[in-house]
């Protein structure tokens, strides 16, 4: 039994250390490319007062070259059209290189700021031209 | 001088066909989810590459694109140039099987395998390659 443990742990061990030789990849990562993410969900949160907004957006990177970047609320002088319009963007780093087809889910907490008494339409647009909104009053 | 002869060896390693056959993620080797998976990767000396998967259980599944490819000491580059008309529906939505994608893999070589590297989530995975041509 001894002797099968201590085999056991050589094999193991060995099995370790030719895991752990990874071979010198450069350090360079493929140029990656910000894209707009759609949006499944949008939810708000409970920290929703007039002084602190956020809301959790939600929604799947379609494969593993994405990777969370940013959002942005308000990014362009045409989002800012309106009063007591909020508009959010969520960006994805888009790596360049080989995929796998794993859909992975993602959901974050984005900061709107502080919000003046009325009624708020928040929309989060998709990279596609659509939108999810979301419509709340602060009082 | 000795920089064009280091790149031309290791052209030359990277030329031939190439089949998937382990990953390694967070320092452990795993073999393929799927042992089904045929995955093979055939670099030409004309400069055209071939990537194409298929499951040993499903005749009917099949992803095949050619590209151009080319390479640096540390990566490859390959441009998707034509893809299989005959390709399963599901082979669309995978970026490796559009036209005209460019992708950029740091690859190495080590003791005969192709080692490339692919993002997952914040972290990599090395997808591992031996030579079967």
């Amino acid at each position: 039994m001894k002797k099968f443990s201590i085999a056991s742990f050589v094999v193991l061990a060995a099995f370790a250390a030719k895991a752990n030789a990874l071979p010198d990849l450069p350090v360079d990562e493929p140029t990656k490319v910000e894209r707009v993410m759609s949006v499944t969900n949008v939810f708000v949160s409970s920290r929703m007062d007039r002084d602190d907004a956020s809301v959790f957006i939600s929604g799947q990177f379609p494969n593993s070259c994405y990777q969370w970047s940013r959002a942005t609320v308000n990014e362009l002088e045409e989002d800012k059209s309106a009063q007591n319009m909020h508009v959010l963007r969520a960006y994805a780093n888009v790596s360049q290189g080989m995929c796998l087809q794993v859909i992975t889910p993602f959901t974050r907490e984005v900061s709107i700021g502080a919000l003046g008494d009325g009624q708020h339409t928040i929309r989060v647009l998709n990279g596609d031209g659509t939108y999810q909104q979301l419509i709340v009053d602060i009082r | 001088m000795a920089f064009s002869s280091l790149v031309l060896a290791v052209s030359q390693l990277l030329l031939g066909q190439w089949q998937f056959y382990k990953m390694i993620y967070q320092g452990q080797e795993m073999p393929p989810r799927d042992s089904n998976l045929v995955l093979q990767y055939t670099f030409e000396e004309s400069g055209v590459s071939r990537l194409k998967w298929s499951y040993k259980n499903d005749s009917k599944f099949h992803c095949e694109r050619i590209g151009q490819f080319s390479f640096d000491e540390s990566n490859f580059y390959d441009k998707v140039t034509w893809v299989n008309p005959d390709n399963s529906v599901q082979c669309g939505s995978d970026p490796d099987m559009q036209l005209g994608r460019i992708s950029q893999v740091p690859y190495s070589i080590v003791e005969g395998d192709l080692f490339t590297k692919i993002p997952l989530n914040g972290e990599v995975i090395y997808y591992v390659w031996k030579r079967i041509e």
